[in-house]
C-alpha cells in the first residue's frame, strides 16, 4: 500500500530558520492558532455578504498556506480571494470554503505531528 | 544600540511580522521593533524616528478600520522625508507597486517564500542608495568650493591688473 502523501512541506521552513527547531515549532504554532480564527472570520463575512472582507481574510491567509508547502490549499484560497475580490461565482464559495475546511483540517493534524517530531 | 539602523515592521498577521522580524534580527547592526497596526508605528516615530520601515499594504484584515498600509505610507513620507519604507503586499499586481512608488515607497516586495530574503536585499540596497546620494553630495559640495575658488581667482586677477600690479599675458 503507498504512503498517503503529505499536503504540507516544512522544506522552506526550515531553511528559512536554518532548521532551528524553537523558530520552526513557534511559527508552526502561531499558524494553527491564528488560522482557525481567520477561517471563522471568512465564514462570517461571507454570511453578511462581506466580499471585501472575505476577500482581506483570504488574501492574508495566503502567503501563511505557502511558507508550510500547502499549495493544495494556497490555490483553493486564492480561488475564494478571486471569487470575493471580483464578486464572481459567489455560489460556489460555500463550497470552496468547506473543501478549504476540510483541507485545513488535514494540515493542522499534519502540523501538530511535526511538532511532536520537533520535540518542542 | 545607539550605532545601530532602527527599523520598524508594521504588519498585521502576526506570523508574518514574526518571521520577517526574526530574520531581520539575524544581522546584528538593526535594531528592530514589530507593531500590529499603522496607528502604533505613527506613535512609535513620533518618539524615535526610524530609518526604515517595512509596511504591509494590507493592514486591515484583524481590525477593519484600521489605517491601511497606504494611508500610513503617505504619513510617514510627509512627516519624515528621509525615512525609506518598503511596501510588503501579497498582491503581485503591477499597478498597485507603483501607486506605493508614486507615494514614495523605497521598494515592494511581494509576500510569499523570496520576501524574506528580499527584504535583505531592500536593506543592501537603501544602505548603497545612501552611501552613494552621500558620495555625489561630497563631490557637489567640493566642485562648488572649487568653482568658487576659481571665481575669487578671476576676480583677484582682474583687479590686480586694473591697478597695474601685474601684466596682462600677451593674448589677453
Amino acid at each position: 500500500m503507498e504512503p498517503t502523501k503529505s499536503i504540507t512541506d516544512l522544506t522552506y521552513l526550515k531553511s528559512l530558520t536554518g532548521g532551528a527547531s524553537d523558530k520552526m515549532s513557534k511559527y508552526i504554532r502561531m499558524f494553527i492558532t491564528g488560522a482557525p480564527v481567520s477561517i471563522q472570520q471568512m465564514d462570517m463575512y461571507f454570511l453578511n455578504k462581506d466580499w471585501a472582507g472575505l476577500r482581506q481574510s483570504a488574501h492574508a491567509l495566503k502567503p501563511q498556506l505557502g511558507y508550510f508547502g500547502a499549495k493544495g490549499a494556497e490555490n483553493l484560497i486564492k480561488e475564494i480571494e478571486r471569487m470575493a475580490g471580483d464578486q464572481v461565482d459567489l455560489d460556489q464559495i460555500p463550497v470552496q470554503l468547506e473543501n478549504f475546511r476540510k483541507q485545513y483540517e488535514l494540515i493542522q493534524s499534519e502540523l501538530e505531528a511535526s511538532l511532536k517530531e520537533l520535540g518542542n | 544600540m545607539a550605532d545601530k539602523t532602527l527599523v520598524y515592521v508594521v504588519d498585521d498577521e502576526p506570523l508574518q511580522r514574526d518571521m520577517l522580524k526574526d530574520h531581520l534580527s539575524k544581522m546584528s547592526k538593526y535594531e528592530i521593533h514589530d507593531f500590529p497596526t499603522g496607528e502604533e508605528c505613527l506613535a512609535a516615530a513620533k518618539v524615535r524616528i526610524p530609518q526604515i520601515v517595512f509596511l504591509d499594504y494590507n493592514l486591515n484584515s484583524q481590525v477593519r478600520d484600521a489605517m491601511d498600509g497606504i494611508d500610513v505610507l503617505k504619513e510617514l513620507k510627509n512627516i519624515y522625508p528621509e525615512m525609506e519604507v518598503v511596501m510588503i503586499s501579497g498582491q503581485d499586481r503591477i499597478e498597485v507597486a507603483v501607486n506605493t512608488m508614486k507615494y514614495g515607497a523605497f521598494d515592494y516586495i511581494v509576500k510569499g517564500e523570496g520576501s524574506f530574503l528580499r527584504a535583505e536585499k531592500a536593506m543592501f540596497n537603501i544602505y548603497r542608495y545612501h552611501r552613494l546620494q552621500g558620495s555625489a553630495n561630497r563631490y557637489k559640495k567640493l566642485m562648488t568650493f572649487f568653482g568658487i575658488g576659481m571665481l575669487l581667482m578671476i576676480i583677484l586677477v582682474i583687479f590686480l591688473q586694473s591697478q597695474g600690479m601685474i601684466n596682462a599675458p600677451g593674448w589677453y
